[in-house]
């Protein structure tokens, strides 16, 4: 038995039988034609075109019918490449001229493109990259008349486990048996990881060579919330993954008498759970679980999921789509956070030297107005149609949530002078994820509508730990006295000045630190889709007081090593005290 | 041949997205249509082409337009460029 760590990409936990995926090196020969064979070679360059041409078209309506139309509009340009005289015209002349085989005029046609984007050195390059070398490989597969040029759904149950996927090779295979994926490259942010996301696989990408020993058919257990893979497992690891996994699909069963139960507390506290969403497939899952709407809209990915930013109006038309999908039920929107992890650099961010202490979050919106002001616009227009609230990510105090709010009232000008419908009004509240922040909670509190503690970032930055370096990763401590402490002062400050505050972080999809949340004074926390039902189950059996109770013991803990301890104590007899086993 | 500058409406420039709707237009015209953004030169019937110009929100590109169709052409252009691209494209174009 042996353990990978890698990066945790989408919660959930597999065990099942690998399934790797290793595409052939693809050769480019660039063999010498006679010339006599020029116009056949031309000839079957060209049916390769037609045949990568039919496989894309006919993913793209996969796609389309499934979800991701962020997948499909990659793809859709990939189409456009396919007619591309830099590309197609190109190799074309140079079997002609040079009289060398289809695969090396191709290789090279396509090598020369990527050295027109040579300047411009970005992560937007490499997509495009990525998506060049895709059409590439595809047609060099035809070419070389290569089998099975998608890859096949899997048809048995099985965790895939590749390098990297490409966006044809990750909708090919998401139509089948796919309970997870193990990546050696890729981030959080990658396009397998939310896809695997948005489906409910679990995902750990990031697993460097380790990745490269795996054989088809190892039985591995995977648990995507931690980021960890279990090789060759023993039984008794196995039995428990097997029951998390079953557990986990079987909670929706379990719990779906609870769906549209309210989570009030025994005494008669009313804490509201709401979604975190990145993409629109996602909302349906959420409602599914029961979620009463949306804590957290990350808008990332809607915005960016095409690789370039839309028009306001484009936005309007998602933003709107949402709310429509929603019904009724209430959104956060959280405006654009980039920079730190997610950075864009063809949005004029550089590399940094330390990118979380950067040029991230409402720093890079307020100082990139144009593209802050298309989003406000694009929200308070969408805020006409249904329940929509706004959110500034990485505030640190109240200067930039007052250039902020002068951006939110000049976009409210505008779109009343030129009479489109807006609503002016929608509550505006701030994510609380740097200690300045939190400490300076009660000053925020005035002038803003509501709070949503990420507790990822305030962690990494109150224990100064780097969320994502693996030697630290042990301070990740959500138990921590200052965390602790920063929490409850947060919510005494929302309630002391008579705003709502909520977390939208990953403490809050955590189901252990439910009561601790409650007993905080918590009023909405925001959480993985598929973790409402545990958390509400715990909200219904759990009065207020007895939550305040342990919230009181855990503060008088002198590490959070003290504090886990005393809550596994509490959790363990609460147990017992239910009979649940 | 017509010449005219247009400056770009898309908030992020010449990517992908706008550089396919700029093709599909352009594929619709017989002329020839030449853009020049920064010592770039790309032909407008080309994504990949119109990608690697990087020409940003705001900026002022060339457009030069040359065939039998060219003043209808230049004027779809430097609407679609200039004014449209801000907004999303229509379903089904």
């Amino acid at each position: 038995m042996r353990t990978l760590r890698g990066i945790a990409a989408s919660p959930g936990f597999a065990v099942a039988p690998l399934h790797v995926v290793r595409r052939e090196e693809l050769r480019v020969e660039g063999r010498a034609l006679a010339p006599e064979d020029v116009v056949a070679e031309i000839g079957r360059f060209r049916a390769a075109v037609a045949a990568a041409r039919d496989e894309i078209s006919a993913l793209v309506e996969r796609l389309d019918r499934d979800l991701a139309n962020g997948d499909a509009a990659i793809l859709e340009s990939q189409l456009l490449m396919l007619e591309d005289e830099l590309l197609v015209g190109r190799a074309e002349a140079l079997i002609e001229e040079r009289r060398i085989s289809a695969d090396g005029a191709l290789h090279e046609a396509a090598t020369e493109i990527l050295t027109r984007f040579d300047d411009l050195a970005d992560d937007y390059l490499r997509e495009r990259i990525l998506d060049l070398r895709d059409v590439e490989a595809r047609l060099l597969r035809t070419l070389q008349d290569c089998e099975d040029g998608d890859l096949t759904p899997p048809l048995e149950p099985c965790v895939i486990a590749a390098d990297d996927l490409t966006p044809s090779d990750t909708a090919a295979l998401a139509g089948g048996q796919v309970r997870g994926f193990l990546l050696g490259g890729g981030s959080r942010t990658s396009h397998v990881a939310i896809l695997a996301r948005s489906l409910g696989i679990p995902a750990v990408v990031g697993l460097g060579a380790a990745l490269a020993k795996l054989q088809d058919g190892d039985l591995v257990a995977l648990d995507g919330g931690l980021g960890e893979v279990t090789l060759d497992p023993e039984d008794e690891v196995l039995e428990r993954y097997r029951a998390l996994a079953r557990e986990s699909q079987d909670s929706g069963a379990k719990h779906a008498h609870l769906r549209d139960l309210p989570a009030v507390t025994p005494d008669d506290v009313r804490v509201s759970l709401l979604a975190n969403i990145e993409l629109p497939p996602e909302l349906d899952l959420a409602l599914a679980a029961g979620a009463e709407g949306v804590g957290l809209l990350r808008t990332e990915y809607l915005v960016f999921q095409h690789g370039t930013i839309p028009s306001e109006a484009e936005q309007y038309d998602v933003y709107a789509g949402v709310l429509n999908r929603l019904g009724g039920r209430p959104a956060v929107f959280r405006t654009l956070d980039v920079g730190g992890d997610k950075v864009v650099r063809y949005l004029g961010g550089r590399k940094e030297s330390n990118p979380f202490l950067g040029w991230r979050g409402i720093r890079f919106l307020l100082a990139n107005r144009a593209l802050f002001k298309s989003q406000l616009r694009a929200i308070y227009r969408a805020a006409a149609r249904g329940p929509l609230q706004l959110m500034f990510p990485m505030i640190t105090g109240v200067d930039e949530l007052r250039a902020a709010r002068a951006v939110c009232r000049e976009c409210c000008e505008e779109l009343a002078a030129a009479g489109l419908e807006h609503d002016p009004d929608i509550p505006v509240g701030i994510m609380i994820e740097t200690p300045s922040a939190a400490v300076a909670a009660d000053l925020l509190a005035r002038e803003c509508d509501f709070f949503s503690v990420g507790t990822n970032d305030l962690i990494q930055y109150t224990l100064a730990m780097d969320r994502l370096n693996a030697q630290v990763a042990y301070l990740y401590q959500p138990l921590h006295p200052a965390v602790l402490r920063l929490l409850g002062q947060v919510a005494d400050a929302a309630h002391a000045a008579g705003i709502p505050v909520g977390m939208c972080g990953e403490m809050a999809s955590e189901t252990r630190y439910a009561e601790v949340l409650l007993g905080l004074g918590f009023d909405s926390l925001s959480l993985h889709a598929a973790q409402i039902p545990k958390v509400k189950q715990v909200v219904r059996w759990t009065p207020r007081p007895e939550a305040e109770a342990l919230v009181a013991e855990l503060r008088r803990c002198g590490t959070a090593a003290e504090a886990e301890a005393r809550l596994n104590a509490y959790l363990t007899e609460k147990k017992r005290r239910r009979g649940d086993g | 041949m017509e010449k005219a500058t247009a400056t770009i409406a898309d908030p992020v420039g010449f990517h992908l997205r706008a550089a396919g709707r700029i093709v599909k237009l352009a594929k619709t015209f017989q002329a020839e249509v030449t853009i020049r953004f920064n010592g770039r030169v790309a032909n407008a019937k080309s994504i990949m082409g119109l990608a690697s110009l990087a020409a940003d929100h705001g900026s002022a590109v060339e457009i030069e337009v040359e065939g039998p169709d060219e003043q209808a052409a230049t004027v779809a252009l430097v609407r679609l460029i200039s004014v449209d691209l801000a907004s999303p494209e229509e379903q089904g174009t």
